[in-house]
């Protein structure tokens, strides 16, 4: 029995020496996470590598969690730090950046990869593959491109809502959810269609808004879409996203704008819901303001006719009435059919020249209708031999789309109003 | 006395589906799926198909020498010292196969979890565990696994319920994969993916009756081919055939990949606990079969004074691939493509030789 009880003992006590993984322990405060990692173009071929990580000191700028001391930050934000060297690639600066900071830079809690415009047009196949193949990388993280530098807009990304930034970026990145106006696209989404056969890869848009409305001189457009840094607005927040990036594998060919990506979203089968302003066919200064929301999954037929791919789309939408300007009551129904005669052309008009686009201008099947196209293929030799990237250009598309108003809001009928002229006159 | 004990057909069945399908959550998925492209999800059922083929042949062995094992009618009928030499070989490819699946197992976790530890300790204690487990014998190893079945699968079949909103069915296109024959050829040397049901064949003795033997078996293929099946398929209809012949550990991927909002994220640490455990259970079944057979062989009555020389074989095993890749492009294709030559074939020649010798084994050993 004494021995039974011994071995127990030093089984336990080998047990908890061992298996608590002594040689790859790493206390959480050993560690600093960035939570946003930017890529620039640096000097003699070399990149530029930000990166950005909560310090956890609380509200009074006490170091709750010990962070990082004062005077190790190169530029400090309210609750982060951010940081930036230059090196031959990501990982190798990473590393150099742990000559400087205390504590180990780690990327398991990376929300996001961030790319200069400049550097993402010239190619980052090559990083991209080197963070897949990383241990410590999320699947999940987000890749943006950004117009200008990543550096500013990392300076730029802080929480104004709450003192967790992490929490901030997640947030920002679900409102794709809401607003349909950019995409989301994780990490390991960009990896597949960088080296599919199926599709081109696809990445966020984001810019730092300097907008000022006394000193404006872009003209607004209704209908043109925004691109990132151009949104008419003054707020604490100075980045933003907005539309998303092309890319051919890893090169950055063009971008879609907000509207171009909602009708991208659409096409997909991937727009959730979002507010859409419609000129009133009756009164062209007068808009009716819809919930556009996805009824159904998008349909794709690919097939062959006459030796040419052809794919037909049908997509499924919904629409709920959220404001009329005018006074015509588009709520009775022989209105509400025309009105979604209206809104349908509309918005197919969008998804045809956003189709159009990827065709004619960017050359990119953004939309992955070869994964369809592919289902007339046998064999995987044959699918690649046919090389549908490059015949994706010529590919006849022909999109449909269903959509019923559903709903006029809380009004179901609006009541006649009062004409004033009369009413003086009597 | 080195007895097997008593076992029922639940316990058979885990301890067969609990080693077969480990292979899983290694770079098998990876492999296929560079062989035959979106063909892998069927390419596996084929392999299924041909095992429960070869698994006829050995039941009807079985049946045609009732109470006996696997290892006995080798004996019987192909001569004791031959009969020794093949039972030998199998207890060789036993000790090969532990020591190469821990070695993948490492290899892994070091690539994933542990980076810094060395190799040599996570394999130590690994044997360690083997080791206590075997002790107790093969009773205590098919309870084992009948503990850890059903959390095992449950936690397969939450990993993929869970990426369930990233399917894209249409990633299996075009859905002949490499064609036809490519398919084909590699299924049928793929089947030794499925061996394992032999191992229940050299301890037939533990069940009561080859009836059992019968049903465990086959309903083990049967689970693991549609558990492989299903496990490619959601796979694939995630990465493609592109992205998913690249990662190391398929399924372990997965489960990383699982984001459904702030809070529900980061499950790996579901996946790592059923991989653990199911390594743990299917390095042990292997060593302590090749233990089994090598008592068998020479007549050893208790199978402890062995458990060390043996644990340090399997260490052997272990050790000396020098790297990764050496580990999955020798060890790991050899035992999953290559194997069957010595699993598959050495029964089906017995089979043969029993046939043409006419030996049949008394019906009053039944």
């Amino acid at each position: 029995m004494p021995e039974k009880i011994l071995a127990l003992v030093l089984m336990s006590v080998i047990s908890a020496s061992l298996l608590a993984g002594c040689f790859d322990a790493r206390e959480i405060d050993d560690e600093v996470y960035a939570i946003s990692v930017g890529v620039d173009k640096g000097s003699e071929g070399r990149l530029r590598l930000t990166i950005q990580y909560p310090t956890y000191t609380g509200p009074g700028g006490a170091d709750s969690a010990g962070g990082a001391s004062g005077n190790e930050n190169k530029k400090a934000q309210s609750n982060s730090l951010v940081h930036t060297i230059e090196a031959p690639t990501m990982l190798e600066a990473i590393d150099m950046l742990n000559t400087s900071i205390s504590r180990r830079v780690s990327l398991m809690h990376a929300k996001w990869v961030i790319f200069s415009e400049e550097y993402a047009r010239e190619d980052i196949a090559g990083h991209i593959a080197g963070l897949e193949r990383y241990n410590e990388t999320r699947p999940s993280m987000s890749i943006v491109v950004v117009r200008g530098s990543a550096e500013e807009f990392i300076e730029a990304n802080e929480s104004s809502i709450g003192g967790s930034l992490s929490k901030s970026i997640e947030l920002l990145l679900t409102q794709s959810k809401f607003t349909s106006l950019f995409p989301m696209v994780e990490f390991m989404d960009f990896h597949t269609a960088m080296i599919s056969s199926y599709k081109c890869p696809i990445a966020l848009y984001g810019g730092i808004n300097d907008f000022d409305f006394e000193n404006n001189t872009t003209k607004l457009d209704g209908r043109k879409g925004i691109i990132p840094g151009e949104t008419p607005r003054s707020s604490v927040s100075k980045r933003e996203l907005s539309g998303m990036a092309v890319f051919h594998t890893g090169r950055m060919i063009g971008y879609l704008d907000a509207y171009e990506t909602a009708a991208y979203l659409m096409i997909k089968g991937k727009y959730r819901s979002g507010m859409m302003s419609v000129p009133d066919k009756s009164f062209s200064d007068k808009n009716i303001i819809f919930d556009v929301h996805k009824s159904r999954p998008t349909k794709i037929k690919a097939y062959f006719k006459d030796g040419k791919p052809v794919i037909d789309v049908t997509v499924g939408l919904e629409a709920e009435i959220y404001a009329i300007q005018s006074d015509v009551k588009y709520e009775k129904l022989e209105l509400t059919y025309e009105l979604e005669d209206q809104i349908k052309s509309f918005l197919l008009d969008s998804i045809k020249h956003t189709i159009k686009k990827s065709q004619k201008e960017l050359e990119a099947d953004i939309f992955g209708f070869g994964e369809n196209m592919a289902g007339n293929f046998f064999t995987i030799e044959e699918w690649e031999a046919f090389n549908w990237l490059s015949q994706y250009p010529d590919v006849i598309i022909n999109p449909s789309l269903n959509l019923k108003i559903r709903r006029t809001g809380t009004i179901f009928q609006s009541y006649e109003k009062i004409d004033r002229k009369e009413g003086d006159k009597d | 006395m080195n007895s097997e004990g008593k076992i029922g057909v639940f316990e058979a069945i885990s301890f067969v589906s609990v080693i077969t399908v480990n292979k899983i959550f290694f770079t098998s998925v990876g492999s296929i799926i560079s062989q035959t492209g979106t063909a892998a999800w069927y390419t596996t059922l084929i392999s299924c198909v041909v095992t429960v083929v070869v698994f006829m042949l050995v039941y009807m062995l079985l049946k045609r020498f009732p109470g006996k094992d696997l290892a006995a009618i080798f004996e019987i009928v192909a001569g004791r010292f031959i009969g020794k030499l093949l039972i030998l070989a199998i207890s060789a490819y036993c000790v090969f196969n532990a020591g190469s699946t821990l070695r993948e197992f490492v290899e892994m976790i070091k690539v994933y979890n542990l980076p810094y530890t060395p190799t040599s300790l996570i394999i130590s204690l690994f044997l360690v565990a083997s080791l206590i487990i075997s002790r107790y014998g093969f009773q205590a190893i098919a309870r084992l696994c009948a503990i850890c079945f059903i959390p095992s699968m449950a936690g397969l079949v939450f990993i993929l319920l869970l990426s369930a909103n990233r399917f894209n069915f249409n990633l299996l296109n075009p859905i002949g994969g490499h064609g036809l024959e490519k398919t084909i050829m590699f299924g049928l040397s793929r089947s030794s993916a499925y061996n394992e049901f032999l191992l229940l064949a050299f301890t037939v003795n533990a069940l009561e009756g080859h009836r059992d033997y019968k049903k465990a078996a086959l309903t083990s293929i049967l689970i693991s081919g549609v558990v492989f099946s299903i496990s490619l398929l959601c796979y694939l209809s995630i990465y493609g055939y592109t992205s998913g012949s690249e990662s190391i550990s398929g399924v372990f991927e997965l489960s990383r990949s699982i984001y459904f909002n702030r809070y529900v994220q980061r499950l790996e640490s579901v996946f790592l606990f059923i991989w653990v455990i199911s390594s743990v259970i299917t390095t042990t079944a292997s060593y302590y079969i090749s233990m089994l057979l090598y008592c068998k062989t020479f007549r050893i009555k208790d199978h402890l004074p062995i458990l060390l020389p043996f644990a340090i074989l399997v260490y052997i095993v272990a050790i000396l691939p020098q790297s990764m890749q050496e580990v999955t492009q020798k060890n790991i294709t050899f035992l999953r493509q290559y194997s069957l030559y010595i699993m598959y074939l050495i029964p089906a020649a017995i089979l043969l030789l029993a046939f043409i010798t006419r030996k049949k084994g008394d019906i009053a050993d039944a």
